[in-house]
């Protein structure tokens, strides 16, 4: 027992030295000029940009929590028509790179736009600065509460509904008492992931012309190095501190009570095209309106032609080897993300504590880094290491763990909500049945926590599926993704070919999501090991495990 | 129901296998995947110019020599940074940059080899690094893009110091964060003096410029509207009229040798690190001569940096001769450029 626990542990330790990495670099970059560390982080022009980044993270995180988490509830515990019709719709602005969205925007709704040209509306709303920036950015990272707390609905007993429906509430009153108090840990895990994600991007607060700390990282990375990798860690302490404070306030109520039957569907009734109105709405602006503009510019760009040979106007072929690519390489990804942050999660959540927390926040923070960071950190360590490793360089196997490590909270934060899923009682049942850790693990664990850990990939598949700066300093020379053409084709403001580009990457990404989340996800679920369940078994380690407190 | 698990195993194994039949298939465009071309070798290219308008660059140097070209493309300054990172383990035989000032970054680490006289000798001395380890193989104007709805010819400034003046409050787009900016800055400091940058910055600032991500964002905000005029390449005028032949604008490029018409220039080096000197330098005395350069300036509309080669038709914005003359080479106070821009208040 005791070695399998240590040795359970070791197992975490060791698979969580990689997520440290990016941070490791952050210091041993930042080691050799303490003086410039100070000067930069205590420049005060940098002041305005710091809080920008914060506000902004926040704000976006907070709607995005809201948002999220009322369309999870819509599809996963609603009597909603094809519900995974449009848990695939809502996933899918995730794949579109921020500054692509940015792009659509600007060019939709700025003053002389295609809706002022094309439709003959006027007096639009400014878009640039903190307004622009905080819609793009709250359209696009949404996703990131919806599939976490679409994934920890799907998981939940449905008794407490059942009762409180039947004392008469209503389904707004029975979503504000008995649901959201269970998926608490879900959306904020969700809002913690959106705050990291926005305090890191670049791409569309860049172009929407609102100042944060990014801008200052990125303009300064070569004239001024650095600033640039003291500002880098600024971002880096920012999110362990935010992260550990998540930490605290949810610790409590990742356990559930055990599940039983098939999930519990409330009739909306009169809410119903409240329901439809908000979720069109939503799909509208995140998914619909960026698709709209991208599609304009690709049919513009095929009806004038190209004489461009090397153009994909002109030869549609250019698109297959991307494609592939992108496609092998983010699905590669996902799958093997999830197989190292699950020992992790099982560490953290089993075995509650200050090393469990230490992994999951080194794993958890880097997500605050910028992308380049990540990628430097690789080249740098993979380098200075002697022997065999360095002989990955430049290899697809380097680049998949360099995803695994700037991706990994996406990841982390499914499973975590996965194994902490599964009741306590239908484990030790297990147990005492006599199944041995492995037979336990794939018979009686991964189908109880499928839902979870196909959110946790699909967020994970999204995200590998745009990525940028990782894929063109780490990829073997030649080796290109469909992200890579977008941005390439948007360099040369040649909009056309980026349209159909990213139309692809969305098709495609749809695709896998269908297969790889949304099925597994969504299935209509009829718990699998309930026949083998026996009522009334005790857990001789509840103690340790937190109950849900019942509201 | 069936056990999902199966498949998601079955999925896994799928796409690893189509990974690893497409890192087999390898190679891609730029690269060719002839393992072991005639007697050419092979050399890794880092080039910080795009794939589209290098692609045929490289095919045609890959045919003439029978040399197998490896490509990474991307970002100039990230991959100025990959190549520091890498030291002399750094696979870049050739480094390509749209700017001097990530080959002065490298410069200033003693990372770069010099080219050979011969190759040097095919452009002028101002469109080359003067310690010889990087050299110019297109050309660039900085001009004012204006939208013609907006702005009369006439009263479009003589100089772009001018444009600090009440005449042109909240009128101008800068793109701080850009390289052709921090180029333009970086030159600015040696023609006028610090002393006249750092104002002319803070004047920038302080007369309402509105800042951009980059020179295509400017570009596409004049030819909407959205403000009347902007400082970019001159490259980024024609594609505007490429997309939109319609678009209301034009570009301006101030008269004599003001420091707003500079002429910058995408560069070429060879890393110290590369096993292979010759064959590196072999592939930059390609890009200057007269085939190279004439496919160099067939994509973006970009000007010739060698002598005796004619610009495109495309782009005839240079009738004449008078550059101001400037030095981006290894001496360039990189991290004074930044400290400029950051303290003028312009990127905020």
């Amino acid at each position: 027992m005791n070695w399998r626990a240590a040795g359970a542990t070791a197992l975490a330790v060791a698979l969580t030295v990689p997520f440290a990495l990016p941070f490791a670099y952050l210091l041993v970059r930042n080691a050799g000029d303490l003086s410039g560390l100070w000067g930069a982080v205590s420049d005060n022009h940098l002041v305005g940009p710091l809080l920008r980044s914060l506000v902004l993270g926040a704000s976006v995180a907070l709607a995005a929590a809201v948002l999220g988490t009322a369309a999870a509830w819509l599809v996963a515990r609603t009597d909603l028509r094809a519900r995974r019709t449009w848990a695939l719709l809502l996933c899918l602005p995730l794949v579109i790179p921020s500054f692509v969205g940015a792009v659509a925007l600007i060019a939709a709704f700025a003053p002389g736009g295609l809706v002022e040209q094309v439709l003959g509306i006027g007096f639009l709303p400014e878009v640039s600065g903190f307004g622009g920036a905080f819609v793009v950015l709250t359209l696009l990272t949404y996703p990131y509460v919806f599939l976490l707390v679409m994934a920890r609905l799907r998981t939940l007993s449905p008794s407490l509904e059942e009762s409180a429906r039947m004392l008469g509430r209503r389904p707004l009153q029975v979503f504000t008492t008995v649901v959201l108090p269970q998926a608490r840990a879900a959306v904020a895990a969700g809002a913690l992931l959106v705050f990291l994600y926005v305090i890191s991007d670049f791409g569309a607060v860049q172009l929407l012309r609102y100042d944060t700390l990014t801008r200052a990282i990125y303009s300064d990375r070569l004239l001024d190095p650095t600033t640039s990798i003291a500002l880098s860690l600024v971002l880096g302490v920012i999110a362990v501190a935010v992260v550990a404070m998540e930490r605290r306030s949810s610790r409590v109520g990742l356990r559930d009570q055990a599940r039983a039957g098939a999930v519990l569907h409330v009739p909306l009734g009169a809410w119903r095209l409240p329901a439809y109105l908000f979720l069109v709405l939503l799909i509208g602006f995140a998914l619909v309106a960026p698709i709209a503009v991208l599609a304009f510019w690709a049919i513009r760009g095929l009806a004038n032609g190209s004489a461009d040979t090397a153009s994909v106007v002109a030869d549609p072929g250019l698109i297959v080897q991307p494609l592939l690519s992108t496609a092998g390489i983010s699905v590669v990804t996902a799958l093997v993300a999830i197989a190292i942050v699950l020992p992790i999660a099982y560490r953290s959540v089993r075995r509650p504590g200050r090393l469990g927390e230490v992994l999951a926040g080194t794993v958890v923070g880097g997500f605050a880094l910028p992308g380049l960071v990540t990628a430097l950190a690789f080249v740098f360590f993979t380098l200075a290491t002697p022997g065999p490793l360095g002989a990955l360089y430049q290899t697809l196997p380097l680049l998949v763990l360099a995803y695994v490590v700037h991706h990994g909270a996406l990841a982390l934060g499914a499973a975590q909500s996965a194994v902490a899923g599964i009741p306590a009682r239908l484990d030790d049942a297990a147990r005492i049945m006599g199944r041995n850790r492995i037979r336990r693990f794939i018979g009686v664990e991964v189908p109880l926590m499928l839902p979870g850990l196909a959110a946790g990939a699909g967020l994970v598949l999204l995200s590998t599926a745009k990525e940028l700066p990782a894929t063109l300093l780490l990829a073997p020379p030649g080796f290109s993704t469909l992200a890579i053409k977008v941005w390439q084709a948007a360099e040369l403001a040649a909009y056309e070919e980026a349209a159909i580009f990213a139309l692809v990457l969305v098709a495609i990404s749809a695709v896998l999501t269908w297969f790889l989340v949304v099925r597994p996800a969504l299935r209509s679920w009829t718990t699998p090991v309930s026949g083998t369940l026996p009522s009334g078994t005790e857990s001789p380690v509840s103690g340790s495990h937190p109950e849900v407190t019942a509201p | 129901m069936a056990i999902r698990p199966r498949a998601i195993i079955g999925a896994s194994i799928a796409a690893l296998a189509s990974v690893l039949v497409l890192s087999a298939c390898g190679g891609g465009s730029g690269g060719g995947s002839t393992t072991a071309a005639g007697g050419g070798g092979s050399l890794t290219v880092y080039s910080g110019r795009e794939q589209e308008y290098m692609d045929p660059v490289f095919a045609a140097y890959e045919k003439k020599t029978g040399t197998d070209l490896q490509v990474r493309y991307g970002d100039s300054a990230d991959l100025a940074l990959l190549i520091s990172e890498e030291g002399d383990r750094s696979p870049a035989d050739v480094f390509l940059a749209q700017s001097p000032i990530s080959q002065s970054y490298l410069d200033q680490q003693k990372m770069l080899s010099p080219l050979p006289k011969a190759v040097l000798a095919r452009v002028p001395d101002n469109l080359r690094a003067a310690d010889g380890e990087w050299i110019g193989i297109a050309g660039r104007q900085r001009v004012l893009i204006y939208n013609t709805d907006l702005v009369k010819p006439a009263d479009l400034p003589k100089s772009v110091l001018e444009l600090t003046g009440a005449k042109y409050r909240d009128k101008v787009a800068v793109a701080p964060s850009n390289a052709s900016f921090q180029d333009f800055v970086a030159a600015m400091d040696q023609l006028e003096g610090r002393e006249t940058t750092d104002q002319w910055l803070k004047g920038m600032a302080a007369n309402g410029a509105k800042t951009y991500a980059k020179n295509s964002a400017i570009a596409e905000a004049v030819a909407r509207g959205e403000i009347p005029m902007g400082l970019v390449n001159h490259y980024y005028v024609l594609e505007i009229k490429e997309q939109d032949p319609s678009a209301p604008v034009a570009a301006y490029r101030f008269p004599g040798t003001d420091p707003g018409s500079l002429f910058l220039v995408a560069t070429a080096s060879v890393p110290k690190a590369t096993p292979d000197k010759a064959q590196a330098d072999d592939l930059v005395g390609f890009l200057v001569s007269d085939a190279g350069q004439k496919l160099i300036i067939a994509g973006e509309g970009e000007y010739p940096t060698a002598t005796g080669v004619k610009a495109p038709d495309r782009a005839p914005l240079l009738t004449t001769g008078d550059y101001p003359a400037y030095d981006l080479t290894g001496n360039t106070d990189l991290k004074g450029v930044a400290e400029q821009i950051r303290e003028s208040g312009l990127a905020q």
